[in-house]
């Protein structure tokens, strides 16, 4: 049997999500045993082929450039993984608050405004790993389940769910302001497990309730920041639409 | 007649990178290094951000160098709001860079370079005739991986190094288990270190300023003031008197030049060149037994000054830990009070000096961010290295110009991501 041909792109990125993929070393290599890795301009490789059985896309779409690579990718491609926030929700967690029609227009290159945008605002997008950056065992975890023709699912559960079997103590307990309770797992709480708040970047749980948890920091004093208010502007109060 | 020679989206460097050449009577007239990573504006997203917020946010301007982006940023918080940490801490806070610089030199030492000199394209294709090398490379990588995690929370991204200190503080048995991982990092980084260390790189010399923080006794990566090769030194919070920023319309990222224009290097090679005395035991005495000498004017030079510091760090990893074992850091973060105030801290990258600098208003909102990245502080030089180097090149005739050409890009490490920033105003 033919091995499935494999890319890896970036758009416009911090490339960490890349170098979580490659952090997982020898994983990796025995990944690479099972397909064939075509396309990877990080490592230099660049083999001719037509049809990619899996495209792998880091990044936003900040380019008119880029959007027509993406759009290129797509119609190459069987399956499009976009990975990392940054793809998945065009760095959103960054850009929280950020309001991109207050950026000067004079950009270079010929750009003519600025945008971070998400692959599935062009594209259509088959699987998510989310993070910023990626957990590794995460995208291990899409890559086995893909090569054996399953559906991958990222973690339906929210951040405290893994955080309370690690037995960590609650930050908001502390008047911290955690964002965990709204924010999508499946990365081990790895921040409230070092004792920093979770500032959300694997984007918002499946049953994510706003209004709960602006209900919890006002509760124990905490300050709600500008963006928990906007967020339930954009996504209402209780469960995501 | 002009011709225009584009290496387009140049591989194995991190971020997207275009070098275009004219090339005009057998001379090369112009270079212009083309950043086209899409703008990431962070400066601009600091604005109005608590000042707790800012590291979290900061490390995300490059995946590869996330650790030190971290540390940077709540060093020149702390000078902001005058928090001054205990020496354990502070030992602790160099760990986290050494850990970064590990992960990033042996990523791009080997997976990056070793392929050109090798005649190869990837590393991949190097697997077959080089598994156990490449084995050995990704055990390394683990190992730096592992040494940050302990210290930092997790490799990439690390989360620990917070204003006033860390979050939490690693046990005393991490930190033993740390010891044990730097020490087998200093014995297995031996041999690679060593086949870097004898590649024949391609014969090139141009003399520069090399820029980097210079030391009493160490090579600085946290503190200290900025030496100027030849010209003397500069404190930290100086640093606008002394380099500026050109914008160029082909390219998204900030060029800096010296406050006279001229063109400047930093990164490895610029470290050696000015603190190549305090370079530990093992790493002089390696650089000895390869006739390597410093200071040097080839660029091709900062992959083996790269290659001394996989040493040098690993033994500076060492000293630090035993340090810390013999008197452990107390507490994990000291109090402080929020105000106004204005802060610089300059410190070494992987890739060469950068600057993070923040103002804070009374309620500890940012109110103007700047940072400078060790890439766009090289890009003038690079052209002005790919100037002199193509010419060469054109007069020798060589066949494979642009290989060449992107050896001489990728000897710079260059990291696109975090120099795309380009916005008006400053
Ligand atoms: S999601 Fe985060 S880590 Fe990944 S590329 Fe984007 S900024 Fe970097
Ligand atoms: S610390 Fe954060 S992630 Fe953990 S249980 Fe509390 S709110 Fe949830
Ligand atoms: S704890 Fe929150 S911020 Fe940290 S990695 Fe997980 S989702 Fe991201």
């Amino acid at each position: 049997m033919e091995k499935p041909k494999v890319g890896i792109f970036s758009m416009s990125s911090c490339e960490g999500c890349l170098v979580q993929v490659l952090n997982l070393e020898d994983k990796i290599l025995e990944m690479m045993r099972s397909v064939e890795l075509v396309d990877c301009r990080l490592l230099g490789v660049k083999k001719s082929y037509d049809r990619l059985d899996i495209a792998i896309v880091e990044g936003a779409v900040m380019s008119d450039e880029e959007e027509r690579e993406l759009r290129e990718i797509r119609e190459r491609s069987k399956i499009l993984v976009a990975l990392g926030d940054c793809a998945c929700h065009g760095g959103r967690f960054l850009f929280k608050d950020f309001k991109f029609d207050s950026v000067p227009v004079d950009l270079p290159r010929g750009l003519k405004s600025f945008r971070a945008d998400p692959l599935d605002k062009y594209v259509k997008v088959d699987y998510y790993v989310y993070g910023c950056p990626i957990d590794g065992d995460d995208f291990l975890r899409l890559f086995k389940e893909l090569l054996m023709g399953k559906e991958y699912r990222p973690a339906p559960f929210n951040v405290c769910a893994e955080c309370v079997l690690k037995d960590n103590e609650c930050l908001l307990d502390k008047g911290i302001p955690c964002l965990g309770p709204i924010t999508r797992g499946g990365c081990g709480a790895v921040c409230p497990t070092s004792g920093r708040r979770c500032i959300g970047c694997r984007g918002l749980a499946e049953d994510a309730n706003v209004d709960s948890l602006i209900e919890i920091f006002t509760k124990r004093g905490i300050e709600v920041p500008e963006y928990l208010w906007e967020l339930k502007k954009q996504v209402g109060g209780g469960r995501r639409g | 007649m002009a011709k225009e020679v584009v290496l387009e989206k140049v591989a194995r460097i991190e971020g997207l990178l275009n070098l275009a050449v004219v090339i005009r009577e057998g001379r090369v007239a112009e270079a212009r290094a083309e950043a086209l990573e899409g703008t990431r504006l962070l400066e601009r997203i600091l604005l109005g951000r608590d000042y707790e917020e800012v590291p979290d946010l900061a490390s995300r301007m490059c995946g590869v160098c996330q650790a030190i982006h971290r540390v940077t940023s709540v060093q020149a918080l702390e000078r902001a709001l005058g928090v001054e940490l205990p020496e354990q801490l502070e030992l602790l806070r160099e760990l986290v860079a050494i850990g970064g610089h590990l992960q990033s030199h042996i990523l791009h030492l080997y997976f990056f370079v070793l392929p050109d000199f090798m005649g190869r394209s990837s590393v991949f294709e190097l697997l077959p005739s080089h598994e156990p090398l490449i084995r050995r490379v990704l055990r390394l990588k683990r190992i730096a991986n592992a040494i940050t995690e302990i210290v930092g929370g997790r490799a990439v991204h690390p989360v620990t190094p917070v204003v006033g200190g860390f979050t939490s503080l690693p046990s005393r048995l991490k930190l033993e288990r740390a010891l044990a991982l730097a020490k087998a990092f200093r014995d297995l980084v031996e041999e690679p270190v060593r086949l870097i260390l004898s590649l024949e790189a391609p014969e090139f010399e141009r003399r520069t300023a090399y820029v980097s923080l210079r030391g009493d006794g160490e090579i600085p990566l946290l503190k200290g003031p900025v030496a100027v090769s030849g010209r003397g030194e500069f404190q930290p919070h100086e640093y606008e008197r002394h380099i500026r920023y050109v914008t160029e319309s082909y390219s998204m990222a900030r060029h800096y030049t010296l406050s006279d224009g001229s063109e400047y290097m930093v990164g490895a090679l610029a470290r050696l060149n000015n603190n190549y005395h305090n370079l530990s035991d093992g790493a002089r005495e390696m650089a000895a037994s390869f006739s390597v000498k410093f200071p040097s004017y080839s660029p091709f030079d900062n992959n083996r000054a790269q290659a001394l510091e996989l040493v040098h760090f690993a033994e500076r990893a060492i000293e630090i830990l035993d340090a810390l074992l013999e008197s452990p850091p107390g507490r994990a973060r000291i109090g402080f009070e929020v105000h106004e105030g204005e802060g610089v801290a300059v410190t070494e990258a992987p890739r060469g000096l950068l600057i993070h600098h923040y103002r804070l208003d009374a309620r500890g909102r940012v109110t103007l961010a700047n940072i400078v990245t060790p890439t766009a502080q090289n890009y003038k030089n690079l052209e002005a290295d790919a100037r002199e180097f193509v010419t060469v090149l054109l007069k020798q005739g060589v066949e494979d110009l642009e290989r060449k050409t992107e050896m001489l890009i990728r000897a710079y490490d260059p990291c696109v991501s975090c120099s795309a920033r380009f916005f008006r105003e400053h």
